[in-house]
């Protein structure tokens, strides 16, 4: 007896398999909003101040991260739709005879080639900074956890 | 830029038809990245004391390492185990799609990929990450008050400042069993 898949599922599941890496971002991001940071307050291997500032960074890291990797692909994605058309750098001979489907996933693959780029350099100056302010502010305020000053200050 | 092109042309051929194998090494190269910026975030930031950061950056530094490696092992692997199955269940006719048989297998294939991203990145690698970083953090902070000489404590004699100590003092703490070095 076969398993039967209806028409409406198959056209569920043929959009889904178009998800682009937005929309796994964001799966990714909101679950990891979810899961980590009460793996992290859960920790029973280190101190409680160390669990609340580990947890703190894995919210901030969900937060700030899932912004702005969404943000830098989604900008990334139309500068590759747009730098595929012909006569722009990345139209190529093979477009001729592409399907839709298959132009489609050619500027998808434009789109992340640069959103590699784009996400390197995010990763320094937007997610880096931006998770240290955002921890550090749920450190102080919510945890009211006493900001310490740096290792040298206090070696010294 | 004809060398471009022919990349260009490459690159069509090979993910013209596969979204979740190109968006899975698109994947792994992000996590990576995204560790290195992190380690450097903690590294800099003055509001975290010493003891935590001995955590965070270890955790940081195996939440990279792991997370890629279970990408290949667990998202890879439940990936293609699913892409394998749905794909064999449709040739004997144990599974029928009603419509657009290529799209629907695409979408579970998406399902399985996702699953196993949120399983592996999300659950699996913080509950291993945090082990290992709680181990490094005893370790680094017991190798400390080991190097602290000032409050070592010598057998049968308490306490002594190590500006006094002298040679016989020195050898009957050398010779202490519980010293590391």
């Amino acid at each position: 007896m076969p398993i039967k898949i209806s028409g409406n599922i198959c056209d569920k599941l043929t959009r889904i398999g178009k998800f682009n890496t937005v929309a796994q971002r964001v799966a990714l991001g909101s679950t990891m909003l979810l899961f980590q940071p009460l793996i992290d307050l859960n920790n029973k291997n280190v101190d409680e101040k160390t669990r609340k500032i580990s947890a703190s960074r894995s919210f901030s890291r969900a937060i700030v991260g899932t912004l702005a990797g969404v943000g830098v692909r989604l900008g990334c994605f139309a500068l590759g739709a747009l730098l595929s058309k012909k006569g722009r750098p990345f139209y190529i001979e093979a477009l001729k005879k592409a399907t839709p489907d298959e132009y489609n996933n050619y500027t998808k693959l434009i789109g992340n080639i640069l959103s590699c780029g784009a996400l390197v350099v995010a990763n320094f100056i937007i997610d880096m900074p931006g998770i240290n302010a955002m921890s550090n502010f749920i450190n102080e305020k919510f945890w009211k956890i006493t900001p310490e000053t740096s290792a040298k200050k206090e070696g010294k | 830029m004809n060398a471009l092109k022919d990349i260009l042309e490459k690159l069509f051929h090979e993910y013209k038809g596969d979204t979740p194998k190109l968006l899975g090494n698109f994947g792994a190269i992000g996590l990576a990245c995204a560790s290195i910026a992190n380690i450097i975030g903690i590294r800099v930031n003055e509001k975290l004391g010493e003891k935590e950061k001995k955590f965070l950056i270890p955790q940081e530094a195996a939440n990279g390492a792991i997370n890629v490696g279970m990408f290949f092992v667990i998202t890879r692997g439940l990936t293609e185990l699913t892409r394998f199955t749905v794909e064999h269940l449709e040739k004997t006719g144990e599974i029928e799609f009603a419509k657009n048989t290529k799209g629907a297998i695409g979408g579970i294939v998406m399902v399985a990929s996702l699953a196993g991203s949120i399983i592996a990145n999300n659950i699996l690698t913080p509950i291993i990450r945090n082990k290992y970083a709680a181990g490094r953090q005893k370790r680094a902070l017991g190798l400390i008050q080991d190097c602290k000489i000032s409050d070592m404590t010598y057998p049968n004699s308490g306490q002594m400042p190590v500006k006094t100590m002298s040679m016989s003092a020195f050898l009957t703490y050398a010779k202490n069993p519980g010293l590391k070095i």
